[in-house]
């Protein structure tokens, strides 16, 4: 299996290859608009992408032949570069239909689509080619599901090696298998967010919206990525019905789609016997309730109006998509700081949604119940559950050390950000949103602003934010061992 | 055709059996109590892991079994699979293998297999038994023998010691008789499928397909007479160690057996009438000598421990026994035990594992046995009438490397094929192959 053997790049490369090549493919989609609105920059732009793209794939596969499987090293390998060598690929639309200038500008625009981060850096999105708008939002809804599990659903055997990289994508502590194979497991999870994704194009048209809208507008919450071709957002409409079927379909995308397939199987019984469910639909009406009564009290006459736009704002945060159709920058504080909070929590395990995820949260906090119970009785056996599923030790250790860490990259990158001359608010929520692939914090990141006026190194730094938060922190950092590159 | 199979119990047979069919793209879904075991399943093997009692409903309802085509129950515990193949039957699974140690289960008629659901019961006791009888028969360089084609032809293991008169010779050069086939080369952990170039060195293990009319000619490639076995030594009152005794007590040869506890060896005294138990520890070289070990034709290590039977093999070796067998239960041992002089090593996990696939009759593939710790396959597929493969000289068919035709079974008949050879629609023919080229074959097949 080579776990323990030095990393063998040819199967690294290979993989990499097959993953770049369908990257490059799927850019033939936003060439279709760009062919049928005429947009000749991007035209050409499109077409050299792909040539460039796809070429560059197949020559890395067929560059690297070999018989070797992917053991462990490859898969955390494969993982990391393939997603920092896909925002590399997916940034050349923007650069060369000259929407955004600057590499690094494209890199974090495009890093910030893959993760479904929906941070941006431009200024102003409307009037630019809406075949680059249309890629900006398409990269979101592929790294929603993941490019890594799109390689496993897609390629022919990768047996157990598989199993290695799906771990590595799919967020939460231990992801759940639907079928005993996991080739059969990926495939059947894009299904899943295939139909649900289509479900919401059909909503949004036939309530009005116009198909290009309606399909962007899918991209961004299906995969809780939070681009929008607008510059106001969701709030550009200023419809209720586009509220209520963006806030159901995002909640939808903030829970897991094992749950999902399951009650597409009929079993709807499951969903609500999920604890982790549970929790997040918990915070998600607390959550509500507060900022509802405090914007009835400060803001808005209506409490329909207050309920309509602090149900919006808490959900598209706690689902890390990040669309706004209020400037919740403006809200009281205790709101604001709710909203904090829930950028921390972010969606749950096996969801498209970001952050630390309900289901860590869950367990940490019975792992401080327990420590009471351990204080009162010293000898107590104080197994953890979750529902009836129990959590062991291995499992509740890990979750104990990615919180750390989480918080240690959010108070580290904060002071950088700091550095750089952001004031307190926009340093911390900057490096808060991209982290836990919200997109808009508050102060200068508000949702009506925007990152581009971020130095060069800042943007470095937020996206490989953004990188360590979808990843979620230990695969990337792996990487940075020097015993991982040793034999 | 690909199967759901429920495995219950992720033993070393359990995790054999998932590993061969979840090569092969079948969908595996295994059943184990511990819970320690899934990280490990999870990342070594592309199988779908179950913690929990796998003789409990719900647990089986959780892993598929209303759409399982098997089920697999081979837990440390007779009862529980017993109970998980009647459980099976309930749900219409249509084949139930079991594991079952305790013979006594197996001798009264009203536990019968129909009546407890199982279709297909396994002692491995007992199939490990069969296996060294039969290894005992051979001439002593030969390490593996199976029958296959219900005896209509062996598989031989031969190790090439410096007597051998074909080491150090390219095969064109070897005449081999129009029936009989090089399948194998096992060299320093390597499997080569040879060609008339390749060479054959001291110290390789070559695989020989022979037909049953030409036994003889083994003992003429072995350079040694199989000769006539009188009498075996026995090491070890084990299940296997009894059932080898009663077997070889039918067929007329003596056994004697060394079990050092004094109760049971007279319990086994009381079994095997024929045999003749001695109590005492057969590791003491003066007590092998007086039971005359110099002149004995079979020497057989069962006890349960590994490195006893290893050692004592070698002692008896060494003291002049004609044929060494030893019992090991840990197959990371066995790449070099036949390079200490040890005859041949029997395994009960993979003879086990062998065992069950053999019955697993997979679309058109047929598991014959596994060899060197489960790495090489050897297969029986039967051509369909538009099989790609059909009416094609062999030396023409772009076979996939690592793998070699056997032998092709046409009306009872035995070929072993050469190049300009066909196989017509119906016949089964015998693969050599590496697993992992497995799914490659059955296209060829389709």
């Amino acid at each position: 299996m080579g776990k323990f053997n030095s990393l063998k790049y040819s199967i690294v490369f290979n993989t990499l290859g097959i993953l770049i090549f369908f990257l490059g493919l799927s850019m033939i989609f936003p060439l279709f608009y760009a062919l049928y609105y005429q947009e000749e920059v991007a035209i050409y732009a499109f077409l050299s992408s792909i040539i460039i793209t796809s070429l560059s794939g197949l020559f890395l596969h067929f560059n690297f032949k070999t018989e070797d499987g992917i053991g462990r090293k490859e898969g955390f390998a494969i993982a990391t570069l393939g997603w920092i060598i896909a925002a590399a690929f997916g940034s050349f639309p923007f650069l060369f239909s000259g929407t955004l200038t600057n590499f690094i500008d494209a890199y974090f625009e495009s890093m910030s689509g893959f993760t479904t981060t929906g941070a941006t850096v431009l200024q102003y999105i409307e009037g630019n080619p809406l075949s680059v708008l249309f890629w900006r939002n398409q990269i979101q809804w592929i790294g929603g599901m993941g490019i890594i599990v799109l390689v496993v659903a897609i390629l022919p055997a990768l047996g157990v090696g598989g199993m290695q990289l799906f771990k590595l994508e799919v967020p939460g502590p231990e992801p759940d298998k639907l079928k005993p194979r996991i080739k059969e497991t990926a495939k059947l999870l894009y299904l899943v967010y295939i139909i649900i994704s289509a479900l919401q194009v059909v909503c949004l048209y036939l309530t009005g919206m116009s198909l290009f809208d309606a399909i962007t507008h899918m991209f961004g919450t299906m995969a809780t990525g939070g681009f929008t071709p607008k510059n106001l957002s969701v709030g550009h409409y200023n419809s209720p019905t586009y509220d209520m079927i963006m806030i159901f379909f995002m909640l939808i995308a903030g829970a897991n789609f094992t749950l999902h397939y399951k009650v597409l199987h009929g079993d709807l019984k499951s969903l609500f016997k999920d604890r982790e469910f549970l929790f997040y639909l918990g915070v998600i009406v607390i959550s509500i309730f507060i900022i509802t009564t405090q914007l009835h009290l400060y803001i808005y006459k209506s409490i329909l109006t207050a309920l309509r736009y602090a149900s919006f704002q808490v959900v598209s945060v706690i689902t890390t998509t990040g669309f706004a159709t209020t400037n919740f920058d403006q809200w009281p504080t205790l709101s604001k700081s709710i909203l904090i909070i829930l950028m921390f929590i972010g969606g749950c395990a096996g969801s498209t949604g970001g952050a630390i995820k309900n289901i860590r949260i869950l367990i940490l906090l019975k792992k401080v119940g327990r420590e009471f119970q351990r204080i009162l009785h010293p000898h107590a056996i104080t197994p953890i559950y979750v529902g009836d599923k129990k959590i062991s030790d291995e499992v509740a250790s890990n979750v104990t050390s990615f919180f750390l860490l989480y918080i240690m990259i959010f108070v580290f990158s904060s002071l950088v950000m700091a550095a750089l001359g952001l004031d307190l608010v926009s340093a911390m929520t900057s490096v808060a949103a991209t982290l836990g692939n919200v997109g808009p914090g508050l102060g200068l990141v508000g949702p009506t602003q925007n990152y581009a006026f971020i130095p060069p190194l800042g943007k470095i730094l937020l996206s490989l934010c953004m990188l360590l938060g979808r990843l979620e922190i230990y695969t990337v950092f792996i990487l940075l061992i020097p015993e991982f590159w040793k034999n | 055709m690909l199967l759901k199979v429920i495995i219950i119990g992720a033993g070393k047979v359990g995790i054999q059996i998932a590993q061969t069919l979840s090569t092969e793209n079948h969908d595996v879904t295994i059943i184990d109590k511990r819970e320690d075991i899934r990280q490990d399943l999870d990342s070594n093997l592309d199988i779908m892991t179950i913690i929990g009692n796998g003789a409990n409903v719900r647990i089986l309802e959780q892993a598929g079994i209303k759409e399982a085509d098997m089920l697999i129950a081979v837990t440390r515990i007779d009862e529980v699979n017993m109970v998980a193949c009647m459980t099976a039957k309930q749900f219409n699974v249509a084949k139930t293998i079991a594991r079952i140690r305790n013979t006594e289960y197996m001798y009264s008629n009203s536990l019968s297999k129909e009546k407890l659901g199982i279709d297909y019961v396994i002692n491995p006791e007992r199939a490990t038994a069969k296996e060294i009888v039969r290894l005992l028969k051979t001439p002593s360089n030969v390490c593996e023998a199976q029958d296959f084609a219900s005896g209509k032809i062996s598989l031989f293991g031969l190790k090439i010691e410096e007597d051998c008169h074909f080491a150090n010779k390219k095969i064109r050069d070897i005449s081999f008789g129009r029936h009989t086939l090089m399948a194998a080369i096992f060299r320093e952990d390597n499997l080569i499928i040879p060609t008339g170039n390749d060479e054959i060195f001291i110290g390789d293990t070559v695989y020989l397909l022979i037909r049953k009319e030409n036994y003889s000619d083994l003992e003429l490639l072995c350079n040694k007479k199989s000769g006539v076995l009188q009498n075996v030594l026995i090491f070890g009152g084990s299940n296997i160690g009894i059932q080898v005794a009663s077997l070889l007590n039918k067929i007329g040869i003596k056994t004697k057996l060394i079990e050092m506890n004094k109760q049971k060896s007279e319990t086994i005294s009381e079994l095997l009438p024929q045999t003749l138990v001695i109590n005492g520890d057969g590791t003491n070289i003066e007590l092998l000598k007086e039971e005359g070990i110099e002149k004995t034709d079979g020497f057989v290590a069962v006890t349960g421990y590994d490195e006893e039977n290893l050692l004592v093999s070698l002692l008896a070796k060494h003291l002049g026994t004609k044929k060494v067998i030893a019992k090991i239960s840990r197959t990371n041992y066995i790449p070099i035990l036949e390079k200490i002089g040890i005859d041949a090593v029997v395994n009960p996990r993979l003879t086990t594992a062998s065992a069950i696939l053999r019955f697993l009759k997979r679309g058109e593939l047929i598991t014959l046995t596994l060899l060197k710790e489960g790495e090489i396959e050897v297969a029986e597929l039967i051509a369909q009438p538009d099989s790609k493969i059909n009416d094609k000289p062999l030396k023409s068919i772009d076979f996939p490397k690592n793998s070699i035709i056997g032998a092709i079974i046409r009306n009872e008949e035995v070929i072993i094929p050469h190049g300009d050879d066909f196989i017509k629609s119906g016949d089964k023919v015998i693969v050599f192959t590496k697993t992992t080229e497995i799914k490659k074959i059955e296209q060829l097949f389709l």
